[in-house]
């Protein structure tokens, strides 16, 4: 995210905005951010004043949602408007005790909490998550650039990933070959969560709840088994998900601690990063996601994620795998896997076995282990 | 001038006299007069407002023509309210308040005093250890 001095933050373009943008023409400063009218010094004029006046629901639906009602009724539930989906997650590892829920709701707020986003911190300006800032001069984009606003939050992991950041990995082809941003693949309505019937909202609880979304088949539908003539495709298609045989290593995380200091300021402690590439056992086959075999990174969870917090907090932690389902965001054409059949068939090394596993996941990962390795062809 | 011409012309000048007399008094408009206003009426006062010994408001006169003004009554009714209904006689809605934003833009657009004003925060010191 490139760096904004303080004054660029919030200048105002009078081209770019005043001039031209509708926004300008439909309400004034006052009406959004608040403020005093006619004052005499700064901090006069500037009481009151809210920067980012979509953080609440209540203006989104103001604000917003008298001119694009259906996608600020939508925004509010999506997941990128708060930390839902976080708590779909972690809440499935705490204890029955009420001091288990207490502690994670209070660890969320330090932690979690702040981690959304607006409209305005994908319309308007940088997310405040990294500083914020107006991108360009107050103009209302419909899309930004994904370096200033999406890259923002995905940045250590998808980013690096997409854009070849990664030592000795090189980036995702769709931005290679492509030079394809994030929206061409996750469209405005996805990033709304509007993918319901009609353009409602979702329900989302977690990314990966329901369809694929979106799915490599959108734009390669001749790679779905039985419809194009690349053989591999059509042995293979409907037991691996595309990034088992089209991704590359990816990241994996372990143990983020989290606490506050003496002052009540939040900070957490993560172990270094290590780049993995691991398949396993599907441990969200469904209908929507039919696939054996998926690609699996390790999240940065363990048993005292949140200790700081109470004792036992995660009392439940084998409820959920610490190998999780994973999306890389490198794909290439031609990888390790697809060089020969033998690069996966009995290749041990690529799929998740007990010795990827610290004693205390064991339990958890037993699901996504194969019991037996695709037997070597020879080939 | 004959005795005979002499009367025949009187009765000339006395007949024009009441002619554009008869015309002043009729305005020369060819409206008709007005009409005498109508005696006010006082309205039988109602025996749930006021006691009948009580002298009636001398504001509630309406012309004799108009149905007499309900009485008030302090009991419900089952009489739903009227529909509003959009008519000249509506009350005009209040002009929407315009909060004057001219300050906000005419220093947010300006780039020299934005950096005279717009203070660095000094970046605070993260605890944090690692990838975020």
């Amino acid at each position: 995210m490139p760096p904004l001095e303080a004054w660029q933050k919030v200048f105002v373009s009078q081209g770019k905005f005043v001039d031209s943008d509708p926004h300008a023409k439909t309400t004034t400063c006052i009406q959004c951010h608040g403020g005093v009218s006619g004052a005499d010094t700064m901090e006069e004029a500037h009481k009151g004043v809210v920067s980012d006046p979509t953080q609440d629901q209540e203006s989104v639906g103001k604000l917003c949602g008298a001119c694009h009602a259906e996608i600020a009724a939508a925004q509010v539930k999506s997941l990128h408007y708060d930390s839902h989906g976080y708590d779909t997650i972690v809440s499935q590892r705490l204890g029955d005790a009420p001091e288990s829920h207490q502690a994670w709701e209070a660890a969320q707020a330090n932690h979690c909490s702040s981690c959304h986003t607006t409209c305005g911190q994908c319309h308007v300006s940088q997310p405040t998550s990294v500083g914020g800032g107006l991108v360009s001069g107050h103009q209302f984009k419909a899309t930004q650039a994904f370096t200033r606003t999406c890259t923002g939050c995905h940045g250590s992991r998808v980013n690096a990933e997409y854009t070849g950041q990664n030592e000795g990995i090189p980036a995702d082809v769709h931005w290679s070959e492509g030079g394809m941003p994030c929206f061409k693949c996750h469209t405005g309505d996805a990033l709304h969560g509007m993918t319901a019937a009609d353009g409602a909202a979702n329900g989302k609880t977690e990314r990966y709840d329901g369809k694929p979304l979106p799915s490599c088949l959108d734009c390669h539908p001749n790679a779905e088994p039985g419809k194009g003539e690349i053989q591999q495709h059509n042995i293979h298609g409907g037991k691996l998900a595309c990034q088992v045989c089209h991704s590359v290593e990816n990241k994996s995380c372990y143990s983020c601690h989290v606490q506050t200091s003496d002052d009540g300021t939040p900070f957490f402690k993560i172990e270094p990063s290590v780049m993995t590439f691991k398949i396993g056992l599907n441990p969200k086959q469904s209908e929507d996601r039919p696939w054996e075999y998926v690609t699996l990174r390790h999240v940065p969870i363990d048993p005292d994620n949140f200790a700081f917090y109470g004792e036992d907090v995660l009392a439940n932690f084998d409820a959920l795998p610490t190998w999780k389902y994973a999306t890389p965001h490198n794909i290439q054409r031609n990888t390790p896997q697809t060089k020969t059949c033998d690069s996966c068939h009995g290749n041990a090394d690529l799929f998740l076995s007990e010795g990827d596993l610290k004693p205390y996941e064991i339990e958890a990962n037993k699901g996504l282990i194969p019991t037996a390795l695709p037997p070597k062809i020879g080939q | 001038m004959s005795r005979t011409t002499r009367s025949w012309a009187g009765t000339l000048v006395l007949l024009s006299l009441l002619i554009i007399g008869a015309i002043a008094l009729g305005g020369c408009s060819g409206q008709p007069a007005a009409a005498p206003a109508a005696e006010p009426t006082t309205v039988t006062q109602a025996a749930t407002a006021v006691p009948p010994t009580e002298v009636p408001p001398t504001n509630t006169t309406v012309p004799p023509t108009q149905p007499p003004a309900p009485s008030p009554t302090l009991a419900p009714t089952d009489t739903p309210a009227p529909e509003p209904t959009a008519t000249a006689t509506e009350a005009p809605v209040a002009a929407p308040v315009v909060i004057d934003s001219t300050n906000c833009i005419t220093c947010h657009t300006s780039e020299e005093t934005l950096q005279k004003l717009a203070v660095e925060e000094e970046p605070a010191e993260s605890l944090s250890e690692g990838e975020g």
